[in-house]
């Protein structure tokens, strides 16, 4: 009898501490997914020819501004915490934080400036475009103008960039609830058939550090306008995991007659 | 010209340079005092959080952190601009959040809505400040927490320290490197004119808040005040 009893208690508990055997993936799993297109994607670390290093030398200074600023914050505040102390501690303590504040004033000031000259050397980097099946450098200037094999003159990368990484955050959040319905409304019908199967139930949300996004490509074929966008950033797929990195090409379609806006009709991954 | 439309010029004038400029007048510490002021919001999984006036985005992007998974974060900024950058800034760290742009002072939420409201470095810029936490206090779940984290009252002793720094200084800063000096001193009157801790909290009693608590940072340069909607 006991020991029938001690059985039901370890079911009935055991039950209890099972924990829900949800798995979540970002949209698509990580594989690929949907339509795929044949769009060349520049290899990402491979310094041969100039105009890519142009384009290293550029990743390397966008991403200069926040390690240095988290570098110079902490030594700015420990001038400012130095100068506190000072005050409390020194007889002379009104001169010694008056000095103190004037070091950390020339800190800020060495730091805006070196800011301002690097933004300014920025503007007359070249750019390489991504996605070109040529090398072309162009100046950063000369950007709306500018006309190339795949992206067409005119078009609003910019704002097309912003909307693609709305629709991107969207979907993955649509697909990490389960809202079926939201998934639907953002991508093409074949599309949502594959998606369907794999939605998750909003247990344990896909979460982003960092989402960058490049457009590859705008091309029209026949009555359809089809664009390919390279997400890049840091992502963990379940709660407690370690950040990775990942990259993957989102294929977006849209009809010519515009009745409707871009949807999402395939997921690719570069390999 | 009136308090609003100073604000608005101001911040049209500073957006662009709105983080360097935080970063050079608080020798950096604005950002351990946004994360203290979030761990004092103590967001949850599956709470709405509305954040007022949200700048840059510095506190939603936290805020939206601690509120995964089910949560939901608003941002709101009465200036176009300010928003819009937040907005931008969120999407670079693949934060996706509703934006609306409104005046803090008429909130456009149903009532009881939000677990938790935050406004940092905001209620100082609003005109009615009064009218404004009363808004907030309205779209406030009874229960709910407000975290203003604000400038404040400094510690008497360091008061000529502080008033040389942000007369002197600031404009100057804010000239050689936003290209406005004009748009620092309002900041630095802005600061003086603003109500100190205690009545501040006054004000949140007033508004409808209880269990209201001061932290203050850096001797009083900056104060947190958190508040429980009854």
């Amino acid at each position: 009898m006991s020991k029938w009893l001690l059985g039901v208690a370890i079911v009935a508990f055991g039950s209890l501490l099972a924990v829900p055997d949800v798995e979540a993936r970002r949209i698509g799993g990580g594989g690929n997914v949907g339509a795929q297109r044949n769009v060349t994607a520049p290899p990402k670390q491979t310094p041969a020819k100039p105009a890519q290093q142009a384009q290293g030398q550029q990743q390397g200074q966008q991403a200069a501004p926040a390690s240095t600023g988290s570098r110079w914050g902490a030594i700015l505040g420990g001038l400012a915490l130095g100068g506190l102390l000072g005050y409390f501690l020194g007889s002379a303590g009104g001169n010694l934080l008056g000095l103190l504040m004037i070091a950390g004033l020339v800190f800020a000031a060495v730091m805006a400036f070196r800011a301002f000259a690097r933004r300014r050397q920025e503007t007359h980097q070249p750019v390489q475009f991504a996605g070109m099946r040529e090398t072309v450098s162009v100046p950063v200037n000369e950007l709306p103008a500018m006309a190339s094999a795949s992206v067409p003159a005119g078009f609003d990368a910019a704002g097309f960039l912003r909307g693609a990484k709305m629709s991107f955050l969207r979907l993955q959040a649509a697909n990490d609830a389960g809202r079926l319905d939201e998934i639907r409304e953002l991508t093409t019908e074949d599309l949502y058939q594959e998606l369907k199967k794999d939605a998750g139930n909003g247990h344990q949300p896909t979460q982003f550090n960092g989402l960058e996004a490049e457009l590859l490509e705008v091309a029209t074929e026949g009555a359809q306008h089809w664009a390919s966008v390279r997400f890049s950033g840091t992502i963990s797929e379940a709660a407690g995991a370690a950040p990775a990195d990942f990259t993957e090409v989102w294929n977006l379609v849209k009809p010519a007659d515009g009745s409707s806006g871009w949807l999402l009709a395939g997921i690719q991954q570069m390999h | 010209m009136d308090k609003s439309q100073t604000v608005r010029r101001v911040f049209d004038s500073v957006a662009e340079r709105y983080d360097v400029m935080n970063d050079l007048m608080s020798l950096g510490l604005h950002r351990a005092w946004k994360s203290f002021a979030v761990s004092v919001a103590r967001p949850r999984p599956g709470e709405r959080v509305l954040d007022v006036a949200a700048g840059s985005g510095d506190l939603a992007a936290a805020l939206c952190r601690k509120t995964q998974p089910g949560g939901e974060v608003w941002i709101t900024d009465i200036n176009r601009r300010m928003l819009e950058r937040g907005r931008d800034r969120l999407l670079d760290e693949g934060l996706a959040m509703p934006a609306v742009q409104c005046n803090g002072e008429r909130l456009p939420f149903p009532g009881g809505y939000f677990d938790c409201v935050t406004v940092g470095f905001g209620l100082r810029n609003m005109t009615h400040k009064g009218a404004a936490l009363a808004e907030m206090a309205r779209v406030l779940k009874p229960g709910g927490r407000l975290v203003v984290l604000e400038f404040s009252k400094v510690w008497k002793p360091l008061g000529r320290a502080y008033d040389w720094y942000s007369f002197k200084v600031l404009p100057w800063l804010g000239d050689k490197v936003a290209g406005d000096a004009s748009a620092y001193r309002y900041l630095a009157e802005s600061i003086r004119l603003h109500p100190d801790q205690a009545a501040l909290a006054a004000m949140l009693r007033d508004a409808g808040f209880s269990q209201v608590e001061v932290f203050n940072l850096a001797a009083g340069v900056v104060a947190i005040h958190r508040g429980v909607r009854i």
